[in-house]
This record gives C-alpha cells, sequence and structure tokens, in this order.
C-alpha cells in the first residue's frame, strides 16, 4: 500500500485529471490509474515523448499515428495544412463530432495547434466509455489527454534543436503527353511550334522546411520552470502551399506551506501563417491540355494575362490558378491555463482550475479578373474570412482518500465543471475590379481595396456553447489484486432541446490482477478486466431544436425591396445527446521483467439517438426539416498490442519491438429513413447524381454500391450485369439500388497495424517504424473520369493507368472495376541517430545528429497516388466551386480528384542540451 | 497577460456554487445570428418582411428545378436533353416523356415549395390572428392582411391543384395532431374557390406601386378567372359563366390594357406594365432567382450578353412547337435560333467542344431540330427561350418581372369561355384576334376559331408563362404523342406525390398510375 497514501499527493483538482491519480503532483497522467489501481480497468494507451514519430512533423497529432490499436489517424496526401481525420474505435456519430475530445493541460476541448508537437510529453489515449464517461457530453469519439512539458527533468537546463527536411512528391499520374493527346482527338492549342507541357511538373516543387526549438526548464526550489520557444518553416509539394509557425509555452508549478498548496500554470501561444494555395492544381494537371503552354503571346489570350485559359466548362489552367490568384490564412491561438490544490485536511483535498482559450483567424482569397478560376465571372473577386473564438473553462474538484481495515483503500472524487465557447465570424465576398493586380501576401491582402465594388456578400455568425457537469466518482483497491471503479457525470449543454437539458453518463469497471495469486515467478502481471459506460456526444451546432427563420430572397414592398423571412427547421424540444454505450473486456499480461507485455481489448458498443436533419413532411410541420435523434449505429472489435523489449537479450545490441493491431466494424442499425439512403456525390463533368455510397440498416458502414461490369459493347459502351435478371439493365440513380446495382467495395478496413522497432548499437540508434491499413478499397475518381474520356470532354487531358481499356469509347458511370483495392504496408519512418559520449557533468548534457525518412516505401497495388484510408469525405468541387459542408464521414473511401499530391521526406537534424 | 482579469472573473464561480446554484446550471440557449419566432414580431417592419416571406416561395417560379421546371418541361413547349455528359440526369428527360417518378427532386421541389408557400400563409394567418385578439394595433387593418395571406395561400393551393391535384388541405397552423391525408381534387377546388369568394370583398383594389406583386382585388379575380376556366378539368364540371364573371370584371375596372408590343411585357424594366395583373417582381440584386438566361443560354453566348456567369446550355423549345409561329408573327423571336454571335454581332461563337458529328460544326448553331433529347443530343441543338430580354453583362439573377397573370391570357381566357359555350361566337373571335393582331404587322386575324388554332394561338402568345400543360390537358391533347414524348394515359395529367412525403406516418394517396 505503499502507493496508496503518498506524501506527496495533494489534491486532484479537475476533470482532466480525473484519471491522472500520480504520485506527483506535478508530474503529467505518467503513470494513469497506476498510482491506486496498478490495473488500468479501461482501455486506455499512455505514449511519452520517447516513442513519438519523428520527422516533419507539423500537426501534434502525428506524432502517435500508428501507435496505438485503434486509433486511427489519417491524411489523404501531403498538403501541410491539410487535416488529419483521428477516429477512436471507428465512428459513432454523423453530423456530431466524430474525432476524440482532446483534453491540453487539463482543458478539455483546446486545440492542437496551440502548440508545437516538440513541447508535447505525453499522449494518454482512452478508448473505451468506462474510461471517457467521465467526461461526458463531448466523450462518446473518444478522449485524448495531452500534457506539454512544465520542467519535469531534475536538472535545470537549455536545449536547442533544429531540422531541416526535404519534401518531395511520391509520384505522377501517367498522362497522355502532347502527341498522344493529338492522336485520341484533342484540340492542338500549340502555338506553331509543337509544345509539350507537363502540367503535373508545372505545380509541383521539393518543398524544404525547417524547425527551430529552443527550451528551457527543470526543477527550482520547490517548484518547476519551463520555456519553450518553437520555429517552423514548411513548405508543400505543391507551389505556394506552406506554413510559418512561431509558438511559445510558458508552464511553471509552485508548492508552499509543506506542500500542502500546489500552483500550477501555463501559458501557450501559436501564431501560423499559412499558404493554402490551391489544391484543385492537382486536379487541372490532370486534365489540362498537353499541347498549351503556360503562357502565350497570342493576342486571344490578352485578357486572361497572358496564360492559355480556355473558357470550358472545370477546365483551368493550373499554373495561372496558383499564379493569378491568392489563397493565405493567418490563426493566432493562446490559452492561459491556472490551477491551485489545497490539502484541507489531511486526506482531503480541494482543487479548482481557471483556463481562458482565444483564436483569431484570418483568411483572405483574392482572384484576379484575368483569372478564368474563380475570377474573370466576377471581374475579380475578394473573399476575407475573420472568426474570433473563446473558451472559458473552471472546473472545481474536491477529492478524499481512505482506508477500511489493513486491505482496502477508497478513493472519492467529486466535482463541478463548466464551460462556454463563444465564437464570433464575419465571411465576406466582394466582386468588382481591384486596385491589385495580385495579392500575393495576407498584409497585401489587407491593404486592397475595392475600386468599385460591383457586389459584396457576407455572413455573419456568432453562437455560444455552454456546458455544465458535475461528477463523482469512486474506486476501491482490495489488497492490490481487485478493483472496483464506479462514477456518474451530469452533464449539460445549452445546445439541447429544452425537455432534455441534462444527461447522466455513468459508468462502471473492475478488474483482477491474478499474477499475485498464481505465483508464477516470470509472470509479472495477469490482469482481467471489463468495463461497461455511457459516454455522450452534445449537437455540433447552436439552434438545432429551435424553430429557425432564415431570411429568404428579398422582396417587393410598397415600391421597395425588404427582407422576406420563413422557417427552415422546425423546433424539437425533445432533441437529446447522442449517446454511447459500450462494453470493454481486456487481458493483460507481462512476462519476465515486464520483457514481453501483451494487451488484448475487446469491445462492443451502441450508439444511439444520433443526431441528423431530417426531411420531414411539410404539412403538417411548419418547415420540411428537422433535427431529431433518430440513427444507429453499432460497433465491436478488438485491439492487440505486444511489446517485446530487447528481444536478443544482448548488452550491445537492444532491439526493441512494438506491434499494434486493431481491427472494427461500424454497423447501421438504424437510418431514421424507411429506405436505404444514397450519399457521395461524384460530381460534375456527368456523374454528378449517382451516389458512391449506400447506408442500409443492418449493414456495414462504407458500402460503395454501383453496377458490375460485364463487358464492353461493339458500340463501346459499357455492359453492365443485369443482378435482379429481369431482362433489363437499369439506369444509375442510387433510387434504383436494388435493381442491377449490389454491393462493389467496402471502404473501411479489415484491420490496421503499427509496427515498431527501435534498435541500439553503442551511440547509434535506428528506429523503423511500418504502418499499414489492410482490407479496404477506394474509389479511384482520377480513372472514373478522366480514364475514358469521352463526348464533349475531348478536351481533357486523360489519366493511364493498368486498368485503361482502349475498347471503351461511350460514357460509364461509377461501376466495379473504378473500385479498386488499397490495402497498404508504409515505411512510415525510418531515422539513424548518433548520440554523442559525453562527460557526466559536463557543459553539454545532451548531443545527437540524426537523418532520417518519412513515407520511403509504400507496398500497394492501388494505382493512385495515395492509397491512404479516406476516412471522410469532403464532397466534389467542381467549376471552380468550393466544398459546400464539412467532411461526410458515412462517406468512406473515396479517393478525390483534387487531393493533394502525397509527398516523401527526407529530414536530417541535431538536439544539443546544456 | 492581459487574459488575466478574465481569469480572475471566473473565480467568482465558487461563490456561485455556494450563493447562486442557478447561475451554474444555467443553459439557455441564446441564438445571436439566427431569428427565431421569440425575437420576430417586434416592428411593422417585421410584418412586412414575414409577409415577403411567404411571396418569396413564389421566386421559384422563375429558377431551375421546381414546380415552373416541371410544369414547363412536361409541356410540348420545352425540353432539356440530355447533352454529352452536362444535364446527364435523366430526370428532365422523362419529365418530358411524362415520366416522372415520386423520388425526382424537381417533383419534390415542387411540392416543398409551394407547401412552404402554404404554411408561411397559415403561419402568418394566425400570428395575425393571435394579434388582433391581442388587440395589438399592428399593423392598422390586420383583417386586410389576412385576406391578402389568404389569397396568396389559395394561389398556392391553385399550383397545387392543378399540378398534384390530390393533396392535402392544411390550414391551421397550431394543431399538433394534424396528420396530412389526400383530398381529392374536386374537394380541393371547393376550398380554393370558397377562399376567393370569401376573401373578395376585403382585398384591396387599388392598382399601383403599393399594390404591384401583391394578391390584390384583381390578382385575385385572374385567379378565380383561370380557376374556374379549368373548373371541368378539376371537378368534371365547366363553370364557364363564373369564369366569364370574373374575366368581365377585370376587363370593365379600366385598370389593365395590352402593351402596344409584345415584348414590352418581357423587358429589363417591365415593372408596372399594364398588362401585369400579378407578376412576381425579380430584382437582380435583391428579389433574386429568375435564372432563365442560365438555364436555357448556350455556354458560348456568355459572350452575346457579356454574362457574369457562364449559362448552363439546358432548356430548349421543340421544332414542332417553333414551327408553329408564322415568320410574321412577332412572337416567333421568343425563341433564339440560328447561328450565335459575340455582343458585337459579328464574331461568330464557337463551342470548343462542339461535337464531331455536329453537322452545324463549331459555330454555335441552335437548330430547331434536336437529334434526340435523350443522351446524345447535340450541344447546340434547340431553339432557345428568347421572350424575355437578356440585359448586356447581366447577373445569374434577371431584373425582369415575371408575371404570373397577363392581361392578354385573361382576354383569350374569356374568349375561350365564350367559344365553348358557343363555338361560332363573334366576340370570342375578335377577343382572339384583339391579341393576335398585335403580333402582326399587318393584322392577320383567324376567320374561325377552332381547338386547334385557339390552343395554338394560346401557345404562341403564353409561351414559357407555365400555362402549356394546363392548356394541353384542357383541350384533350396532353396525352398525345409528340416528336419525344411517346403518348401517355389520362392518369399521367396528374404529377406523383414525392416519395419522402409518404415517410413519418402522412397518411396519403400516390395519385394513380406511379
Amino acid at each position: 500500500m505503499k502507493n496508496f497514501l503518498p506524501a506527496t499527493f495533494l489534491f486532484l483538482f479537475c476533470a482532466s485529471n480525473v484519471a491522472a491519480q500520480t504520485d506527483s503532483v506535478i508530474t503529467s497522467p505518467a503513470s494513469l490509474n497506476s498510482a491506486f489501481n496498478p490495473v488500468p480497468l479501461g482501455a486506455m494507451v499512455h505514449l511519452k515523448s520517447p516513442r513519438f514519430n519523428q520527422g516533419n512533423i507539423v500537426e501534434p497529432i502525428q506524432l502517435v499515428q500508428g501507435k496505438v490499436a485503434g486509433l486511427s489517424i489519417a491524411r489523404p496526401g501531403g498538403d501541410p495544412n491539410g487535416r488529419f481525420i483521428t477516429r477512436i474505435r471507428g465512428l459513432s456519430s454523423r453530423i456530431s463530432n466524430t474525432e476524440p475530445l482532446i483534453v491540453l493541460n487539463g482543458v478539455p476541448g483546446a486545440s492542437l495547434q496551440l502548440i508545437d508537437p516538440a513541447d508535447i510529453t505525453s499522449f494518454t489515449v482512452l478508448k473505451d466509455a468506462s474510461s471517457t464517461a467521465i467526461y461526458g457530453m463531448r466523450a462518446a469519439a473518444g478522449v485524448i489527454l495531452v500534457e506539454t512539458d512544465h520542467g519535469q527533468s531534475d536538472r535545470f537546463g537549455v536545449t536547442y534543436s533544429a531540422q531541416l527536411a526535404f519534401d518531395k512528391a511520391t509520384g505522377q499520374y501517367d498522362v497522355l503527353d502532347a502527341g498522344a493527346f493529338l492522336q485520341a482527338g484533342g484540340e492542338d492549342l500549340s502555338p506553331g511550334a509543337n509544345t509539350q507541357t507537363d502540367w503535373q511538373e508545372e505545380v509541383i516543387r521539393n518543398g524544404l522546411s525547417q524547425a527551430h526549438h529552443l527550451q528551457f526548464g527543470g526543477r527550482l526550489g520547490n517548484g518547476a520552470l519551463y520555456a519553450g520557444l518553437h520555429y517552423r518553416g514548411v513548405e508543400g509539394v505543391l507551389r505556394e502551399s506552406d506554413l510559418k509557425q512561431y509558438s511559445g509555452n510558458l508552464g511553471f508549478s509552485q508548492s508552499f506551506w509543506k506542500n500542502r498548496v500546489q500552483l500550477k500554470g501555463n501559458l501557450l501561444a501559436a501564431r501560423r501563417e499559412t499558404g493554402f494555395s490551391f489544391f484543385e492544381a492537382f486536379r487541372y494537371a490532370l486534365t489540362f491540355n498537353p499541347t498549351a503552354p503556360v503562357r502565350s503571346a497570342d493576342p486571344q489570350w490578352a485578357a486572361s494575362g497572358g496564360y492559355v485559359q480556355p473558357n470550358l466548362f472545370d477546365y483551368y489552367n493550373p499554373v495561372a490558378m496558383i499564379e493569378l490568384n491568392s489563397n493565405r490564412g493567418r490563426t493566432t491561438r493562446m490559452l492561459g491555463n491556472l490551477s491551485a490544490g489545497v490539502e484541507v485536511f489531511r486526506n482531503f483535498t480541494l482543487g479548482a482550475r481557471v483556463a481562458r482559450e482565444k483564436h483569431d483567424i484570418l483568411t483572405g482569397e483574392y482572384y484576379n479578373p484575368q483569372s478564368s478560376w474563380r475570377g474573370f465571372n466576377q471581374q475579380g473577386s475578394l473573399r476575407r474570412f475573420q472568426s474570433e473564438q473563446t473558451a472559458d473553462f473552471f472546473e472545481t474538484t474536491g477529492q478524499y482518500r481512505f482506508n477500511i481495515g489493513a486491505n482496502t483503500a477508497v478513493d472519492l472524487l467529486g466535482g463541478y465543471a463548466w464551460q462556454q465557447f463563444e465564437y464570433e465570424a464575419g465571411d465576406t465576398t466582394a466582386s468588382g475590379t481591384f486596385g491589385l493586380t495580385r495579392a500575393s501576401s495576407l498584409s497585401d491582402f489587407e491593404s486592397l481595396r475595392l475600386s468599385s465594388p460591383d457586389y459584396t456578400s457576407g455572413a455573419f455568425t456568432k453562437g455560444k456553447n455552454t456546458l455544465a457537469a458535475f461528477f463523482g466518482r469512486a474506486r476501491i483497491n482490495f489488497s492490490d489484486r481487485y478493483f472496483l471503479e464506479a462514477g456518474l457525470r451530469r452533464e449539460g449543454s445549452n445546445r439541447l432541446g429544452r425537455n432534455e437539458k441534462w444527461g447522466n453518463f455513468p459508468f462502471v469497471s473492475a478488474g483482477a490482477d491474478f499474477s499475485k495469486m498464481l505465483s508464477i515467478k516470470a509472470l509479472d502481471q495477469l490482469n482481467l478486466r471489463a468495463g461497461y459506460g455511457v459516454s455522450g456526444q452534445q449537437p455540433a451546432f447552436d439552434g438545432l431544436s429551435r424553430q429557425v427563420l432564415t431570411p429568404s430572397s428579398p422582396v417587393y414592398y410598397n415600391g421597395d425591396y425588404i427582407v422576406g423571412y420563413g422557417p427552415s427547421t422546425n423546433e424539437n424540444p425533445n432533441l437529446k445527446w447522442e449517446e454511447k454505450r459500450e462494453f470493454n473486456l481486456g487481458f493483460d499480461v507481462a512476462v519476465a521483467k515486464n520483457k514481453l507485455n501483451v494487451s488484448i481489448d475487446y469491445f462492443k458498443n451502441k450508439s444511439s439517438d444520433l443526431i441528423d436533419r431530417y426531411t420531414v413532411p411539410s404539412p403538417p410541420n411548419v418547415a420540411n426539416s428537422t433535427f431529431l435523434n433518430a440513427m444507429e449505429l453499432s460497433g465491436s472489435g478488438y485491439e492487440v498490442s505486444l511489446e517485446y523489449n530487447n528481444i536478443l537479450n544482448s548488452e550491445k545490441l537492444d532491439w526493441s519491438a512494438n506491434l499494434v493491431y486493431n481491427h472494427y466494424s461500424v454497423q447501421v442499425e438504424k437510418t431514421g429513413y424507411d429506405e436505404p439512403v444514397g450519399i457521395g456525390y461524384p460530381g460534375a463533368p456527368g456523374m454528378c447524381c449517382a451516389q458512391y455510397i449506400l447506408i442500409q440498416e443492418g449493414q456495414p458502414l462504407g458500402q460503395i454500391w454501383g453496377p458490375v461490369r460485364v463487358g464492353v459493347n461493339a458500340d463501346g459502351s459499357i455492359q453492365y450485369k443485369d443482378i435482379n435478371r429481369d431482362g433489363v439493365v437499369n439506369g444509375g440513380t442510387i433510387d434504383q439500388y436494388n435493381q442491377d446495382q449490389t454491393l462493389i467495395g467496402s471502404a473501411l478496413p479489415k484491420f490496421e497495424l503499427g509496427f515498431q522497432n527501435n534498435l541500439r548499437w553503442r551511440q547509434f540508434d535506428l528506429n523503423i517504424f511500418l504502418r499499414g491499413v489492410f482490407g479496404h478499397e477506394m474509389i479511384h475518381e482520377n480513372r472514373l473520369f478522366y480514364e475514358n474520356v469521352t463526348g464533349p470532354t475531348v478536351f481533357y487531358n486523360r489519366v493511364r493507368t493498368k486498368y485503361f481499356n482502349s475498347r471503351v469509347t461511350a460514357p460509364g458511370r461509377l461501376d466495379d472495376t473504378f473500385v479498386e483495392q488499397a490495402s497498404f504496408l508504409r515505411l512510415d519512418n525510418l531515422t539513424l541517430g548518433y548520440s554523442f559520449r559525453l562527460p557526466e557533468n559536463g557543459r553539454i548534457r545532451k548531443a545527437r545528429l540524426y537523418i532520417g525518412g518519412q513515407n520511403l516505401l509504400n507496398f500497394s497495388s492501388y494505382t493512385g497516388l495515395d492509397p491512404e484510408i479516406r476516412l471522410a469525405d469532403p464532397g466534389p468541387t467542381d467549376n471552380g466551386a468550393r466544398y459546400s459542408a464539412g467532411l461526410e464521414p458515412f462517406v468512406p473511401g473515396v479517393d478525390r480528384r483534387q487531393t493533394y499530391f502525397p509527398a516523401r521526406t527526407l529530414f536530417f537534424g541535431f538536439v544539443v542540451g546544456f | 497577460m492581459k487574459n488575466i482579469p478574465s481569469l480572475f472573473k471566473h473565480l467568482a464561480f465558487p461563490v456561485c456554487l455556494l450563493l447562486a446554484p442557478a447561475a451554474c446550471t444555467n443553459l439557455e440557449e441564446d441564438l445571436y445570428d439566427r431569428v427565431t419566432p421569440d425575437t420576430f414580431f417586434k416592428t411593422e417592419k417585421d410584418f412586412a418582411a414575414a409577409i415577403g416571406g411567404a411571396y418569396t416561395q413564389l421566386y421559384l417560379l422563375g429558377s431551375h428545378g421546381g414546380y415552373f421546371s416541371v410544369q414547363e418541361i412536361s409541356s410540348d413547349e420545352i425540353a432539356v436533353p440530355i447533352r454529352g455528359s452536362d444535364w446527364g440526369n435523366d430526370e428532365w428527360y422523362r419529365a418530358h416523356r411524362h415520366e416522372m417518378m415520386p423520388y425526382d427532386p424537381g417533383v419534390n421541389s415542387a411540392w416543398n415549395n409551394l407547401y412552404a408557400g402554404v404554411l408561411s400563409c397559415n403561419r402568418l394567418i394566425y400570428q395575425f390572428e393571435q394579434l388582433k385578439k391581442e388587440g395589438s394595433g399592428l399593423p392598422a387593418n390586420l383583417d386586410a392582411y389576412i385576406a391578402e395571406i389568404r389569397a396568396l395561400r389559395a394561389l398556392f393551393y391553385y399550383f397545387l391543384l392543378d399540378s398534384f391535384g390530390n393533396v392535402p388541405i392544411v390550414t391551421n397552423f397550431t394543431d399538433d395532431n394534424y396528420i396530412a391525408s389526400t383530398i381529392p381534387r374536386a374537394q380541393v377546388f371547393d376550398f380554393v374557390e370558397q377562399e376567393l369568394v370569401a376573401v373578395l370583398p376585403l382585398l384591396n383594389k387599388t392598382v399601383d406601386a403599393t399594390t404591384y406583386g401583391k394578391m390584390n382585388y384583381y390578382a385575385a379575380k385572374a385567379l378565380q378567372a383561370k380557376l374556374y376556366l379549368n373548373a371541368g378539368v378539376y371537378t368534371g364540371t365547366p363553370r364557364l359563366d363564373d369564369c366569364l364573371a370574373a374575366c368581365d370584371e377585370i376587363i370593365n375596372a379600366g385598370h389593365f390594357a395590352l402593351e402596344g408590343q409584345y415584348h414590352d411585357n418581357f423587358r429589363t424594366n417591365n415593372q408596372g406594365s399594364s398588362e401585369f395583373i400579378f407578376a412576381v417582381p425579380f430584382d437582380e440584386n435583391f428579389a433574386k432567382g429568375f435564372n432563365l438566361h442560365m438555364m436555357t443560354l448556350h455556354y458560348a453566348s456568355q459572350a452575346t450578353y457579356n454574362l457574369q456567369q457562364q449559362p448552363w446550355n439546358g432548356y430548349c423549345s421543340l421544332q414542332e412547337f417553333y414551327d408553329m409561329h408564322e415568320d410574321a408573327d412577332v412572337r416567333k423571336k421568343n425563341f433564339i435560333a440560328g447561328p450565335q454571335f459575340a455582343a458585337d454581332g459579328v464574331t461568330p461563337l464557337l463551342d470548343q467542344a462542339a461535337e464531331p458529328d455536329d453537322p452545324d460544326g463549331p459555330q454555335v448553331n441552335h437548330t430547331p431540330e434536336i437529334n434526340t433529347i435523350n443522351t446524345g443530343a447535340l450541344r447546340q441543338a434547340g431553339v432557345r427561350i428568347g421572350k424575355y430580354e437578356f440585359k448586356s453583362g447581366a447577373t445569374p439573377d434577371l431584373d425582369n418581372d415575371m408575371p404570373v397573370f397577363r392581361y392578354a391570357d385573361i382576354l383569350l381566357t374569356k374568349a375561350e369561355a365564350l367559344w365553348r359555350k358557343d363555338n361560332n361566337s363573334t366576340q370570342a373571335l375578335d377577343l382572339v384576334n384583339q391579341v393576335r393582331n398585335r403580333a402582326f404587322e399587318p393584322d392577320q386575324p383567324f376567320t374561325t376559331l377552332t381547338a386547334e388554332n385557339l390552343l395554338a394561338e394560346r401557345g404562341r402568345e403564353m409561351f414559357y408563362e407555365g400555362v402549356r400543360r394546363q392548356d394541353q390537358i384542357r383541350f384533350g391533347v396532353y396525352g398525345n404523342p409528340t416528336e419525344f414524348m411517346p403518348g401517355s394515359a389520362p392518369c399521367k395529367e396528374l404529377w406523383p406525390i414525392p416519395s419522402t412525403q409518404f415517410l413519418f406516418g402522412a397518411n396519403l394517396q400516390q395519385n394513380p398510375c406511379y
């Protein structure tokens, strides 16, 4: 029971630290759960910085990509400003949040873009509902606790590290060259001499990135101090796509009165300047005329700035797109976080935390009047989006620990938490004639003035999200052998319907360590554990339960035009949170002084009352849509983690390996509709209305649906299979899902794998990390649209893959031949380091050099550039249109045409510590 | 450290726990960027905006994809061929062939928009009646407002009656237990008739800018005239005398007259045309939604009109319909036909992606003949709708107003009612010639009236005004085969009830043959 009442244990004061009982107030949840219950009862994984991914890492979540069984992290392509999609154990919602709740240094809902990855000391991934329920109404998609450095090291010191990285596109599409294009009937835009333009080469570049980190910190007296200063400059492989980030982290902790009072705080700030460029350039680089020069002196192109820009549907000169226009952004983020704990009397601690987070986001887009891409039609256009968000957090807790008899220890915790997010944004578009020919930086952009604003439009949003919660938890430890934990969070959100403001999120878990009972010498641990919990998800937006009147077009009224108003959604006072119930069964074994550790978790869950916007009959409803809790998903799966330390048993060559494996499946139990629903629009040209994915009750998520190709007719048209054998092959709309269409692919994987190897020989260390996703299929859009180009699209260049069938000469639609197996195994990271042998207590404490690469090798049969799993779909962007809505998580497996090319990275750097 | 004061602000919360627990659990939702019924209806302008919200539903008449599109494309005057991969959905191909399906987005959109109009009216009537009960003085004459809204609601029901036929009637805004159930077409007719009879005495008889675009007395009268003219179709019982009475009241009021030139009705600045009894007052900046030029013009025609956006190359008329027009008829200018040129009138418009098998080659040439309206239609095929003036430099939204009830239609309606009573009525012949002669220089009057020439004359005069399907049905020729329509059963005169309406327990019956 030595751990049970550690002398230094004083307080625990915040929901984010609810799980984090440690024997030091100051440390991160490094030994999560272990101080009190040596056996973690739920499914959770704790990773410290030495296990993190290395390389040209921009987003913190990249640090743990592939490292945690059941945590899927994916970003198709190599856009440095692209977003990683994160999922724990599949999917539990559609329109609400589908990504894990981030708890940064105890502040829930914080953005990871507040911090430089180098400041992070640990990630703790809470996967099952018995672990996450204490986080209540935002935890259904799992929880990730992130801790930054607060000066943990004993010795005060300074570290400087720097890194250079080179990004290069992993490959390009095979398209027709000028000669083949002409032969295939394309028009010759070459001015005289035969021009041959490789448009992909024209838009890509080799990116050069650098990162610098200056970190001070360590213990000082009864406290600790930490400061980190960081700079990152990253260039993507698409011209003009880049980012620069300046960030700082100031942290401290201090204790008083024999540790009876503890204070801890930090201030994080990050400023990021972004060049988004135009990822659509990749799409048009494939289709633009290879006989056209980038620029031409021919007078017919004078009006388009000398760039060859024929005015055709969905057809843009990708170089002109990048060079004539600009698309930049700037974000400033700050988080102040202060916590205090007081041991009021022995073993009873009161704690409180306050935090404020603030984000300022500004993006600007400029479209040159000479640019056919979004500019020409408007005589030039300017867009400015500005947003300000703040989040205030307050939490208070009380904790009491006591013993019953000699063998039973009890830990009680109770608390209250309150958080409020406020946001305000303005999105303005103006079209007209501009005084500038081009805004190339954001400051240019700010000085832009409309000389004659022909047209302006804007949208203003403002809102507030308030959450309040009471929570309690009891933990019991019998003789360090049996463990029991139970608790409840009662949480409310202002976004819920007025009849359903508060939800209850109970959890219970139990575990036993049989190793103590079996007394087998080599056996360190043999745990069996089980847990059940209920976690929730609040509505993703304000006002979903309310009747909302939206402005319709202005209307003529007594000689003037005034704005008309009409209802757009109905009231639903019973709109409640989404609820996930999950059972988790776990098994851990550790043998030979933790040389071999195996951990297996099995889960089964049901997510019900999922919110979506439903079309309802009107009449009797005022509006024809209502937000209802009508959808249900279920999931199950298992995760295996295997760790084998010092495999060779050698003092000289230490080889440790870690394998993580997981399988999950998500099934649609209820859609809320009577009929299966088709979603996922291919887009233009020509394939707008046959959806990719069919959502059917009782079937897994991610079913790619369509006809089966049996052959090619003599006239070049495609012959599809008459599946229902009625003698007719029916057309392509999703409503005919049961007529000659069938399951032609499964977009979600069968399993995921991460295989980490660390080797150490003398002063050298080698890290080899393989990551793979297996059994998923993907719709290869570039083939679907551009492999067999016909009819009016003769202007488009063609994509060629090994599947090209020259006999097809008539337009087709999605069929099984465009759905490809996309399993891949990737050498995600290879790093070789050398640490200098340094004298003890010398001036230089640490010196290391390293060289490595990311995404070095790919094993996959997929013919597109990136087989990385697509967990959610951004939708089409046709003819200059922007993405219309958020990512659609119910449409996985679509390799969109506008996907940023993936990159391979080589990096080298050094660390020196004083 | 500017965050510190706000940090302290929240240290007040432990105090709140002890002293004012309610503050800790206050989860009222304040919406800042949206309007809810709680915050509306405070000023007179709100009332105006609210009534406007109901009229706004009429903007659907000007755009692609809903009620007006299905009306026009299912008639013999308009088609949207599947041109290459554009317009690749077969919805409009089927609509022209009277093969609409309950899941068609256009049919669904028509239903939703029309009922959104009905429901806006119901809500407004309810809210205005509540205000009346409360004795609020805003606005001055609530009864007149309510009558106007009921007349507007009758217009939406008339559209529903004409297109879907058997539809639910909902008039009560607050009945939570209401279950939509199908009402037979004849009873829907009765409802519209009774509503108009009830509200007409309260409607404003003024005809000027204050009632322009509003359901005033004469707009309701025109609606009555059209309702009675088609009563035979709707109920099986003709109401020709009632139709004549309504027409006469409009004609005798002296407020309306034929414009000198036919196309004066369709100019960019056609607001307040003496022929407009009821029009939708579109505006390129404010009242947006009249997209005819985008819907019909070829992509390249952007250069002819210097349009701000590239048009969509969709809607066109058909050869049989086009050939009904004599060369001397000014209404032949309702169509854009032949080779097309840029704004300078000289530079030929080129379609760089013209089909290799297009007999006219790359220069855009709108031929009356269309090779097919199914997959493989030539990009340039079909004469385009040029009835409305397309302003040079137009945005995607036209400034022209769109007539719903036009004086010429009332003259022809009266003529038809007379002709149906007496096929040799000279008054009927005179009325038709009054309208017809305007289109010719010199006059080319008819000498007799027949079903064929009357329907044809209505077709020429009323092209693309949303009445052709109704006319064809009334003359009993809707199901007759035309070039791309193989003939259809009489039950296809009604549209299918959208499939989404059968979800959630509505007690609806699908129309026959769907």
